[in-house]
């Protein structure tokens, strides 16, 4: 043992890890480990925390929200020393040149006080980066915003919104409505998912929804619900419990319950989420909020559009988009223009709601068997919706992870792949397949879904897994080359991950 | 992950445009700050309406003072300074409300669970529970743990950019790096991956 003590060792160790002692000090620290287990345990303790702490970094900011900020440091005043405003913090400020007047989020990469500059300087930039606008956030002829969140959500905000985009993470957004307008079409999303628009008087939280949300200051706000389920809370008064708002139904936020949408608003919102100006709509709507309508969308020649054309009923009118949304899925449906699959899921299309919510709340409470039930009954009553076509998905994944039935999930993966190969959900899906099969020991199986995956989703979230799990496969049925190449693959593709630290380990094992 | 970002930061052609007044090359210049100076402060700042407020302080600054940089030392230095400084100040400002608002209800949820196993969520998770033991610990040690472990600033640097005597930053890391560990010590989720992650070289 050297001559330092265990304190020593405790002071320099942070030093010691960092490789920033003299060399004779390193000797002696490394005889002193050498002999000393506590210490080494926490010289190893500290290697982890440097390392750990080396990767303390922040959600990367979207690039809208990050162009707009350089832009807008660049015109920052010198600072004052006071404390900036408190009120309103600086996404609020980006948000309003994507929100207040969207068009000041293109004119604002030229300071105004040099307009000969605009358009001779935007071009190139343009050009260099010509996504990083059209990406997430588009203006529409009309003046309004249409913000893609990502894939799966858009938000559309009105001219004159004051909205603050909070946080905007995968599977967390915070939006700030102040004051203005916005939709949200929120679509399918990997469980669990938060979507919050915080107005002040309170708080609206949606899961797979459609709605809108308004604020027109002095007044309370309002949230209708064209699609789904929302719930309220109060953020002002805790004499409101949170409550409930579905399909059809709009709540005052920070008052107690719901009410059926007035006819006006339904087809304003409508028309947002739709892109139309003026549409042609007729709804019948009994005191419940639901009933049938037809929307006539005469502008629209897609097939989604023939789809919508056809009877479309409303619960909620955005049955309309539950409607598409399902004939996106089953296109051939869709190119019949057939209004049975558009009756099916607007018939089925409240209840099946209320099943999601209700499964997801046995879920989340641990009740699996209940929430797979729950799952089976959504998929057997509501067939041809959306919110079956997700459910299988669901189920699978609830079936594989949490009730340990593989053959069970891998047959909810295949009628998900069947019907919408390339659903929302169809990644997650495939995902599901291989390692259903993996865990079946269905060897042939698995190569023949993994390599469909690595085919279709080439970067997928779990590309390094599927990857080795078809090299495993190969592996066992005597493909050694093939299993040679995924291992290459691996190391080459995706160095840090996983997969590839283990992967010198199982490359020599293949017998032909 | 630092050197991607602090690519452009010690490009001394980009800071030589930005300088001349080049509008493109500041916006890049510009983007580049933020993802350092974001990466900064969210070690240091918990709440994050505060952590956006010193953000926004910080690059105002920042370009505020560009004209006015000579390059003895690196740009990266200088912005972490800078960085460094607005954090102080926001936290001379108004400590015990900081403290007091620390934590609101959401903040300290754990993060949610997925049901598909990812190796980036899982390491995020992992940095994410020891940032929140970081932010636990006084901030002017702090500061100066995060300055030498995460960003590898020496003792006389540190001591530098805080402001304060060698012997001061040296005393604020040895306990910053005490109490981190004991910290750590005491949460055995942390403490079970921490190990894990490190290596021991004899």
């Amino acid at each position: 043992m050297s001559n330092l003590s265990c304190r020593d060792m405790e002071r320099a160790l942070g030093d010691y890890v960092a490789d920033a002692v003299p060399p004779e000090a390193k000797e002696a620290m490394d005889a002193h480990l050498a002999a000393c287990a506590p210490c080494r345990e926490a010289a190893t303790l500290w290697s982890g925390i440097g390392a750990t702490m080396r990767e303390i970094a922040p959600v990367p900011l979207p690039p809208l929200v990050e162009r707009s900020f350089a832009v807008r440091a660049l015109g920052a005043p010198t600072p004052a020393v006071s404390r900036p405003l408190r009120r309103i913090p600086w996404p609020a400020a980006v948000a309003a040149a994507a929100c207040a007047a969207a068009a000041l989020a293109l004119t604002a990469l030229v300071p105004d006080d040099e307009p000969e500059a605009r358009t001779a300087a935007a071009a190139p930039r343009a050009a260099a980066q010509p996504r990083s606008f059209e990406e997430l956030a588009e203006i529409l002829p009309d003046g309004r915003t249409l913000v893609h969140l990502d894939p799966a959500t858009d938000v559309w905000l009105d001219p004159g919104t004051y909205a603050a985009f909070d946080r905007i993470e995968a599977d967390d957004v915070r939006i700030s409505l102040h004051e203005g307008r916005l939709v949200a079409d929120i679509g399918q999303h990997a469980f669990p998912y938060r979507f919050v628009v915080a107005t002040p008087s309170g708080e609206v939280e949606a899961k797979g929804t459609i709605f809108a949300v308004e604020v027109v200051l002095p007044a309370p706000g309002v949230a209708r619900v064209l699609r789904g389920v929302v719930e309220i809370r109060s953020g002002q008064s805790r004499l409101f419990d949170p409550f409930l708002v579905f399909e059809g139904q709009q709540g005052i936020i920070g008052e107690t319950g719901p009410g059926p949408i007035p006819r006006d608003d339904l087809r304003r919102d409508l028309a947002l989420l739709l892109g139309q100006d003026t549409m042609e709509m007729t709804l019948w709507l009994d005191a419940a909020g639901s009933g049938c309508g037809d929307v006539g969308t005469p502008n629209r020649t897609d097939r989604a559009g023939q789809a919508t054309r056809g009877a479309i009923a409303s619960g909620s009118a955005a049955m309309a988009r539950g409607a598409l949304r399902a004939d996106d899925q089953f296109p051939d449906a869709a190119s019949a223009g057939s209004t049975a699959t558009a009756a099916r899921a607007i018939s089925g299309g409240r209840n099946a709601s209320a099943l999601v919510e209700l499964a997801l709340a046995q879920r989340q409470a641990g009740d699996y068997g209940k929430a797979a039930a729950t799952y089976r009954r959504l998929i057997a009553e509501y067939d041809g919706t959306l919110e079956s076509l997700t459910a299988l998905v669901s189920l699978g994944q609830l079936e594989l992870y949490n009730l340990g039935r593989a053959t069970a999930a891998s047959a909810h993966f295949e009628a998900y792949v069947e019907r919408a190969p390339s659903g929302a959900l169809a990644e997650d899906a495939r995902l599901g397949l291989v390692r259903a099969y993996d865990r079946s020991n269905r060897v042939s199986d698995v190569e023949r879904a993994a390599t469909e995956y690595l085919d279709l989703h080439p970067t997928g979230y779990a590309a390094p897994e599927v990857c080795r799990a078809r090299a495993e496969a190969r592996r066992l049925t005597g493909n050694c080359e093939g299993a040679r190449a995924d291992y290459q693959r691996i190391q080459t593709d995706w160095p840090s991950s996983r997969e590839a630290a283990t992967v010198d380990a199982l490359q020599g094992a293949c017998v032909p | 992950m630092s050197s991607d970002v602090a690519a452009p930061l010690e490009d001394p052609e980009l800071l030589a445009r930005c300088l001349a007044g080049d509008r493109a090359s500041r916006e890049e210049l510009a983007r580049a700050c933020l993802v350092r100076v974001r990466r900064t402060v969210f070690m240091a700042v918990s709440r994050p309406s505060d952590a956006d407020d010193v953000v926004q302080d910080a690059i105002s600054r920042i370009f505020a003072a560009l004209p006015s940089f000579r390059a003895d030392a690196k740009l990266s230095t200088w912005i972490d300074r800078i960085s460094i400084n607005a954090v102080r100040d926001h936290f001379r400002r108004g400590p015990i409300l900081t403290a007091l608002l620390f934590s609101s209800p959401s903040e300290r949820e754990p993060a949610p669970e997925r049901y598909a196993p990812d190796v980036d969520w899982e390491r995020r998770r992992l940095s994410e529970a020891l940032r929140r033991q970081l932010l636990r610990i006084r901030p002017p040690k702090r500061i100066a743990l995060m300055l030498s472990v995460a960003y590898g600033y020496s003792v006389n640097e540190i001591a530098m950019m805080t402001d304060c005597s060698v012997e001061t930053a040296k005393k604020r890391l040895q306990h910053g790096r005490r109490e981190l560990m004991n910290r750590v010590r005491k949460d055995p989720y942390l403490f079970g991956l921490l190990k894990e992650r490190g290596t021991c070289r004899t």
